[in-house]
């Protein structure tokens, strides 16, 4: 029971990962590589706002509220300067211009936060472990096991029950008919990034506390975040909770039983999805006609 | 007609500039003209993972080279001679490793290398310093098949590597009453070759020495839960790691919130400066460290002045890998003027046997005649918060001395005659 609640926090972290590139994916029809990149820069802004308020409590979730926002407005404009220019190109440039933002993420926080790998403070608050079944479990996890499923329904929502939710769909659907209804479509897909870029700075934002940072955490973040949205099937958020949730168990429950595969467990996921439903847990199957 | 002026000011300014530029050039031109300098070659991976500890070998590394230059040179026979650096990225990767070391050798004409921090990229580029009959300095790649079964004439080390790391854990923790062990290591070469090398020596060493659990999580993961669990409901009384990096501290932060270092000793191997300090106040106390250089000890003289030099250059405070890098020139530079040439043979001959100061607890280090490897001593010390640093210090510092901790000269040639 105690593996089960490590692995759900190992999933919530996945799925937080995910979240972002799901969406994007979704709407936008773009695999996003930059992720991991957003990712990692929500990370060290969490951290950079959380030493300018000194570490306080309070300090800790305006930073949650403030980190996010700055990245996904930075990302935005990235958007409307940038990737604007490309959405009716072949795809191989869009995957080409993702790439290389992240590549110069990479070098952008080695710039801006220097070469020694740094660590956020965990607020004074989260420091303390609350019992559970008998066991200690740190009071972040809890946290983060929440904010997971709060960001879960918050996208969903957001995705299902706004108008402007109703506007990334039609989008996604079909561009020249929404267009034609007057919806302004290229303003649609900056806020479907910069809403994507938001919940990806998120969730650096909210790992931040918990380990250490450098600036290639995006990578991994990257890759964990395509497997999720493989598993998952193309674009679906469901689909990616559902995944974060096998892979984190597994995970978990695997070392138990084999450590010395620890590495393999997520892969081993991803290969049977991949034998048994090619397109995934919740994706429809390509027809080609 | 602003646009004209403007123009006018910008081309006029840039021809000054480049007057400036060229007025010191010919006045040197003037003098006597100076040897040519020594051309060291670095290989080393300034980009992936580890480049943050890269840089920190190569800083540590151009400190002592800039002294050198500042006194005038090495002595050679022919005079005194500037040393030049010559760095090449091989971003973590053995195959671009080797086209930059033949890239220098050949093209560039430097005559030896210097560097490698990766394991993996070690054995790749020592290969080829073996076949072309080049001088290989490693200062920072720690697997022990390096100097052991595939060492050669042309391969030295001042670094410790990972037999004698284990060997020396082993050493200390004989002698406290704890049998039942944990462990978490990275799940790649290091991480293997760490742990091998400790419970060979443990069984060894220790009677009832038995491992109730083994954690293998990847490199560069983001979460460690499952695993703290899995370690604390298995109840070793010590648990050894290897973790570095990031992966290290998000270990330490995680662990701490399950209530880890309460339930058993831990200690962690290089969990000196360069995990100390990006940790700052959210280190745990009483936790075993090891670490070759604990930057406050020994305050000697020569420590602080390699702490301000370093600071100068970089505008941070040294860490292990930078004492690495200095470590790695002294060695060199000594080579150079005991050898009184640069070229590869009779400086492999002066390389054999020499010893340098050095500014870490380990004092004197000397590279040993069989197998070309530096009997880098270690220290093992207890993390403890400070009044006077914003990061955790060790104290009960213990130095244990390298040369017990390597492997004897008869076993390692037997192992390189297996290997062939």
């Amino acid at each position: 029971m105690f593996q089960f609640l490590s692995g759900l926090t190992t999933a919530m972290i996945y799925f937080l990962i995910a979240a972002g590139l799901t969406l994007i994916l979704g709407v936008l029809k773009i695999m996003n590589f930059a992720q991991g990149g957003i990712y990692m820069l929500g990370a060290y802004t969490c951290y950079t706002f959380i030493k300018l308020f000194g570490g306080t409590n309070s300090g800790f979730l305006l930073t949650l509220i403030i980190a996010p926002i700055a990245v996904a407005a930075f990302f935005s404009i990235l958007e409307a300067v940038l990737m604007r220019r490309f959405y009716e190109k072949a795809a191989l440039y869009m995957l080409l211009l993702t790439y290389g933002i992240l590549i110069a993420t990479y070098d952008m926080a080695r710039m801006i936060w220097g070469w020694i790998i740094k660590t956020a403070p965990m607020p004074s608050m989260f420091q303390r472990p609350v019992a559970i079944f008998g066991q200690l479990f740190p009071l972040y996890n809890v946290f983060l096991i929440f904010m997971g499923i709060f960001m879960f329904f918050l996208i969903w929502f957001v995705i299902r029950r706004t108008v402007w939710g109703k506007m990334m769909r039609a989008a996604a659907d079909d561009r020249e008919m929404t267009a034609a209804l007057g919806i302004n479509v290229p303003l649609v897909f900056t806020s479907v990034f910069g809403f994507g870029a938001w919940i990806a700075a998120m969730g650096g934002a909210l790992v931040a506390p918990m380990g250490g940072m450098a600036a290639d955490m995006g990578i991994d973040a990257g890759i964990i975040a395509f497997i999720m949205v493989v598993i998952a099937g193309l674009g679906s958020l469901p689909g990616a909770l559902l995944a974060a949730f096998i892979c984190g168990e597994v995970q978990a429950f695997g070392i138990l039983i084999l450590p010395e595969f620890a590495i393999a467990f997520m892969y081993l996921v991803l290969v049977i999805v991949l034998i048994v439903r090619p397109w995934g847990l919740f994706g429809k199957p390509i027809i080609i006609k | 007609m602003k646009l004209k002026t403007t123009l006018v000011v910008l081309i006029s300014s840039v021809i000054i500039f480049t007057l400036m530029l060229a007025i010191p050039n010919s006045v040197l031109a003037a003098k006597a003209k100076p040897l040519p300098p020594i051309k060291i070659g670095i290989v080393q991976s300034l980009s992936g993972m580890v480049s943050d500890y890269a840089l920190e070998d190569l800083e540590g590394f151009r400190v002592k080279i800039d002294e050198v230059n500042g006194k005038g040179g090495v002595k050679t026979k022919e005079g005194m001679r500037k040393i030049e650096l010559l760095v090449r990225d091989d971003m973590l990767k053995p195959d671009v490793a080797v086209k930059n070391a033949k890239e220098l050798i050949l093209e560039r004409k430097c005559d030896f290398l210097v560097g490698v921090i990766s394991s993996g990229v070690l054995l790749a580029v020592s290969e080829w310093c073996k076949e072309n009959k080049v001088l290989l300095w490693a200062w920072d790649a720690r697997t022990h098949h390096a100097t052991q079964g595939r060492g050669h004439r042309y391969i030295f080390r001042s670094a410790g590597d990972t037999w004698m790391n284990g060997h020396a854990a082993a050493g200390f923790w004989k002698d406290q009453p704890y049998t039942k062990w944990g462990f978490i290591n990275q799940d790649y070469s290091y991480g293997r070759s760490q742990y091998e090398s400790f419970t060979i020596a443990m069984k060894k060493m220790k009677p009832g020495f038995t491992i109730v659990t083994e954690q293998w999580p990847k490199l560069g993961s983001t979460d460690f839960t499952p695993f703290i669990t899995a370690l604390m409901a298995a109840k070793p009384e010590v648990l050894y790691t290897t973790l570095w990096g990031t992966d290290a501290m998000t270990f330490i932060k995680q662990a701490k919130g399950y209530g880890l270092f309460d339930q058993m000793k831990v200690c962690g191997l290089f969990w000196g400066m360069p995990l100390l300090r990006p940790m700052g106040q959210e280190m745990v106390e009483g936790v075993y460290c090891m670490t070759e250089y604990p930057f406050i000890y020994p305050g000697t003289p020569e420590n602080k002045a390699f702490m301000d030099a370093y600071r100068n250059r970089t505008g941070q405070l040294p860490s292990d890998y930078s004492v690495l890098g200095y470590n790695a020139a002294t060695f060199v530079v000594a080579g150079i003027e005991k050898a009184g040439t640069v070229k590869t043979e009779p400086l492999i001959d002066a390389l054999e046997g020499i010893s340098i100061k050095t500014i870490a607890p380990a004092k004197t280090i000397t590279i040993r005649k069989c197998d070309h490897q530096a009997d880098y001593g270690i220290c093992i010390g207890k993390s403890k918060k400070s009044p006077d640093w914003p990061w955790f210090v060790l104290e009960d510092v213990v130095v244990i001395p390298g040369g017990p901790t390597m492997r004897s000269c008869e076993e390692i040639m037997a192992e390189r005659a297996k290997a062939k």
